[in-house]
């Protein structure tokens, strides 16, 4: 009886995950549309040709899609029910992703050192909550994978974790589409 | 969606394709515009168009949208979204846009007022 | 940000002043009674493990209307003293309250209503109801569900904090900038505003993912979803509302919020910052959040007309339709609120004739409510009173916001007291008249006696009478040209014996809450004669009312199977009546969640951090994100959340019921 109930509660918890993940695309919609407003008010500061370091994002975004892959890997494995096989891409998809942010911080930060901060324009303002809540959602991510990875070395493929590998490898896949549209119109639209 | 049921399109080669295609699509774009060598206006559909492609292939390759089961709530779910985000952001960009007629901004020039009330001179 | 420990809070914090005073002094009587009553009759164990950590839906719904009642309370007060301010600032007179507080007090009473007591309301009836109307044991996500509560409870602590430490924004319940920020309100009563309702709100998402999951993947067997009943479809409508559109709330709320603390120039009016792009985005969620509200008031009235004509539902179908219509249409009139904001004769009559449209369905589901009447035999209970009083004003309100969909007219009126009695109108005869009636119809299955029908009576004339008597006048004055919002009026305008009816209705209208708390009082001495022992008390049609009153923790010893619309009408007189037997042994264990008191901590942490924003406490902050990680977490790798109720526990209980009721 007890059985029936938990694989009850797979579909359940990856529809309401689904249609949490549905949420957070609106929230991005809003941040969006916002930049799309924005974007052009620079207040006589510099605009996005002048400051994006295009090779540099193009860095981060194959990062990104590689991660990824690499959590389609941690599925395959997890599907094979192979542990190690799955902690090393777990950790693979970790390295990948930190990378991503520290070269997003590090993009940051000479921007504010030039005098180009958040504060500056409501342009900046707009792009740096828009890429900024990106990140945050990929730290989140992060943290996540730690606790995952912990949590399976520990227990194991129990119900609970294999179902939250899944949630997580969606909740990755949908960060780096998100991703797409951040870079297609923030950074490559704005060199224009 | 079920990790337990067979779907076949949750392969190592669904992954593989869909990775490389996105390299492809990614590059592509990337070069497009590293390039410049079309008006502003075509680059934009082109970098649109590619992300819009990039976006389809994640969501089979990677997310295997359309193998779950039905009845395919997910589908849906997603397809509100979509209608709810299209109309928040072009509704959004049509009225601040617009409202901009009565409060012109600092780039928009006397020009296109006149142009827009059809002003004879 | 260094300087002190305790941020920008000082001990100058603390309100002071005469009114202020008998609110704080109100509030923390009632605190320290309840307090002091648990204490006295050494209930806090029971109150911990029977109500606080729950998972169970019908406790967490009760606590949501107790805590909603509250809020009502509260917000009533509000309404009351801007009614007398109004009547009294005439002329020479300046009334009793200072336009800044006049000012806070507006805002305060809007935030309030909206997020506190209509979304609490709401969410009340629906967790008492939905899980029983599906025939399943609980929500989807239970203990989601509870953390739902306790974060809209963190908000609510944070509105009512306002008023002793600190002050609540003086702008409107939503805060237009530039006023709202930092330039123009340097004090924490705009970020008291974000932070309560973006807590609260951040609850309200959460139980919107929880009830859409619920609908679409807990029915019981054989309920497809044209057999659900009609409330189960508003309530989906409703949810789905709730899900895309407060995002868009979260992501306003957080901007402006981003301008005040970290300086940005998302709204301001410098720097490139674009004001009216916020009054943009907190509509597109502002006007969601009515149909939000106004959905499940439907939904009940659809139940409510059914089962007191005693005749099914008419046009089941088009009611699917025009409640999918609705919630479609509600994302495409949004710019209405914003007319004059000048976008021009295009973008005006596009959402003009879209707000005219989405008068329609409402328009075929009033029309399928009055047929449904026809040829039913029509029992006057409470209930359908409340649904009088619905058709009654809704409809008087509904034309006066047809009438202002015309952007010409809108022109004339917006901001006036046309409008805000148009919204009361909605809200008052649609929204709280709908939550009543809920209330009057479900309570005996809630609590296992019915209600007091005389008094309810006597409520329900004086909330309608009342009602008219605050509202109608407002018609009149923003016809005549006064605006909202006004502390003080020159008494040539010849307003003021307008203002003063208002005022009575006001009067009347208190006179109505007492009639319903006397109601309570009464029903609860004299429930022995009025207990609802078959569980069915006004020969119902839906599921609810197939178990006891109240319903077992586990709701159904056996989870039903149905085969058409209104199920339970169709087992007692239809094709699939089932024949009772009272030898049914074929029960199983069924697993519930456990008690958890990890919603409680972490909407503690999630307001302590919010509590820290306000006043820039940079140590609690961090420590408010890390206490809701570490809970999350906690929680999160506990694999033992369930316990099982075996079936001989069922058998017993179920036998005892039984019995009860073959002694009637």
């Amino acid at each position: 009886m007890t059985n029936i109930i938990k694989t009850e509660d797979s579909s359940k918890t990856l529809l309401g995950f689904w249609v949490y993940l549905m949420t957070d695309c609106v929230l991005f919609a809003s941040l969006f549309a916002t930049y799309a407003v924005l974007q052009n008010n620079t207040y006589g500061g510099p605009s996005g040709k002048q400051i994006f370091d295009l090779p540099n994002i193009f860095i981060e975004t194959i990062l990104l899609l590689t991660s990824s892959f690499t959590t389609g890997l941690v599925m395959l494995a997890v599907k094979k029910r192979n542990k190690n096989t799955v902690l090393l891409w777990l950790a693979i998809t970790w390295v990948l992703g930190a990378l991503f942010l520290s070269l997003e911080i590090s993009e940051f930060r000479s921007m504010v050192l030039a005098g180009n901060s958040w504060r500056s324009s409501a342009f900046l303002s707009s792009f740096f909550t828009l890429v900024g809540t990106h990140g945050l959602h990929i730290l989140a991510g992060l943290l996540w994978a730690g606790v995952l990875a912990f949590q399976l070395a520990t227990k194991g493929f129990t119900e609970n974790v294999t179902r939250r590998l899944h949630l997580f490898s969606l909740f990755w896949h949908f960060l780096d589409i998100i991703w797409i549209f951040i870079f297609t119109i923030v950074y490559l639209r704005g060199t224009l | 969606m079920s990790t337990d049921t067979k779907t076949n399109t949750e392969s190592i080669w669904s992954y593989s394709m869909g990775f490389v295609l996105s390299i492809c699509l990614t590059s592509i774009a990337y070069l497009l515009i590293r390039q410049n060598g079309h008006n502003k206006t075509t680059l934009v559909w082109y970098i649109v168009g590619l992300a819009m492609a990039q976006l389809v292939v994640q969501l089979v390759f990677f997310i295997h949208l359309g193998a779950e089961s039905k009845p395919r709530w997910n589908k849906l779910a997603m397809l509100f979204m979509f209608v709810v985000i299209s109309i928040l952001v072009f509704g959004s960009m049509w009225i601040m846009n617009s409202l901009n007629y009565n409060h012109p901004a600092m780039n928009m020039t006397d020009g296109e007022v006149i142009k827009d009330e059809i002003i004879k001179r | 940000m260094l300087a002190n420990i305790f941020g920008k809070l000082t001990l100058k914090a603390v309100q002071h002043g005469p009114i202020i005073a008998v609110a704080q002094l109100t509030m923390l009587l009632g605190v320290l009674s309840a307090i002091g009553l648990l204490f006295y009759l050494k209930r806090w164990k029971w109150l911990w493990k029977e109500w606080l950590t729950s998972l169970d839906p019908k406790k967490i719904g009760v606590m949501y209307i107790v805590v909603a009642v509250g809020m009502l309370l509260r917000g009533t007060t509000d309404a009351a003293m801007m009614r007398a301010q109004q009547s009294m600032s005439v002329g020479t007179s300046n009334g009793f309250l200072t336009s800044d507080h006049f000012q806070q007090i507006f805002t305060a009473h809007g935030t309030i209503m909206i997020f506190f007591v209509a979304m609490g309301l709401m969410f009340g009836l629906l967790n008492l109801v939905v899980p029983l109307m599906l025939g399943s044991r609980d929500v989807a996500f239970p203990f989601m569900n509870s953390t739902s509560f306790w974060l809209y409870v963190g908000g609510a602590v944070l509105i009512n904090l306002s008023l002793v430490l600190g002050q609540i924004g003086a702008t409107g319940w939503l805060a237009y900038p530039p006023l709202s920020e930092l330039a123009y309100s340097p004090g924490v009563g705009v970020d008291y505003w974000i932070w309560s309702i973006q807590i609260a709100g951040i609850g309200s998402l959460l139980s919107g993912i929880n009830f859409i999951v619920t609908i679409l993947k807990m029915r019981c067997k054989g309920m497809d979803l044209m057999k659900m009943p009609i409330f189960l479809w508003t309530v989906l409508g409703s949810m789905s509302l709730v899900a895309f559109a407060f995002p868009i709330l979260t992501a306003t709320l957080a901007m402006l919020s981003l301008d005040r603390t970290l300086g940005m120039h998302f709204f301001t009016s410098d720097s490139g910052g674009n004001a009216m792009m916020y009054v943009n985005l907190i509509w597109a969620w502002g006007h969601p959040e009515v149909y939000i509200l106004i959905l499940p008031a439907f939904g009940i009235f659809s139940e409510v007309v059914a089962t007191f004509s005693q005749k099914r539902l008419f046009g089941y179908k088009s009611m699917v339709w025009a409640t999918a219509g609705i919630t479609v249409l509600s994302f495409t009139v949004w710019l209405h609120h914003f007319f004059t904001m000048g976008a021009g004769p295009n973008i005006n009559a596009f959402f003009g004739i879209m707000t005219m449209v989405i008068a329609v369905p409402t328009g075929v589901k009033v029309f399928n409510w009055l047929f449904t009447m026809n040829h039913g035999r029509v029992h006057f209970n409470t209930p359908l009173l409340w649904f009088f009083g619905f058709i009654a004003t809704f409809t008087l309100g509904g034309v006066a916001g047809v009438l202002m969909s015309v952007p010409a007219i809108d022109f004339q009126v917006h901001n006036s007291l046309f409008l805000v009695a148009h919204f009361h109108t909605m809200i008052i005869g649609g929204v709280v008249f709908g939550y009543f009636a809920g209330i009057a119809y479900w309570f005996p299955k809630v609590f296992g006696f019915k209600l007091n029908e005389q008094l309810g009576r006597y409520a329900f004339w004086c909330w309608t009478i009342g009602f008219l008597t605050a509202f109608v006048p407002l018609y009149i004055l923003g016809m005549m040209g006064a605006t909202r919002r006004l502390d003080h009026y020159d008494a040539s305008m010849g307003w003021q014996s307008l203002f003063i009816v208002a005022g009575v209705g006001v009067l009347i209208i208190g006179l109505g809450i007492a009639f319903q708390v006397l109601q309570m009082i009464v029903s609860i001495k004299q429930r022995k004669s009025n207990l609802d022992i078959t569980g069915d008390p006004w020969n119902g049609r839906t599921l609810e009312w197939s178990t006891s009153s109240p319903a077992p923790f586990y709701n159904f010893a056996i989870l039903p199977e149905v085969h058409d619309r209104d199920a339970f009408w169709d087992m007692k007189y239809g094709s699939s009546k089932s024949t009772k037997s009272t030898n049914y042994t074929n029960y199983t264990d069924i697993s519930l969640p456990k008690n958890s008191s990890a919603g409680i901590f972490i909407a503690t942490f999630a307001s302590l951090f919010a509590f820290s924003m306000v006043w820039h406490i940079f140590w609690l902050g961090i420590l408010g994100i890390v206490g809701v990680l570490v809970c999350l977490i906690i929680r999160l790798s506990d694999d033992e959340t369930e316990y099982i109720v075996s079936a001989e526990t069922i058998a017993k209980n179920e036998s005892i019921n039984l019995s009860k009721k073959a002694t009637h």
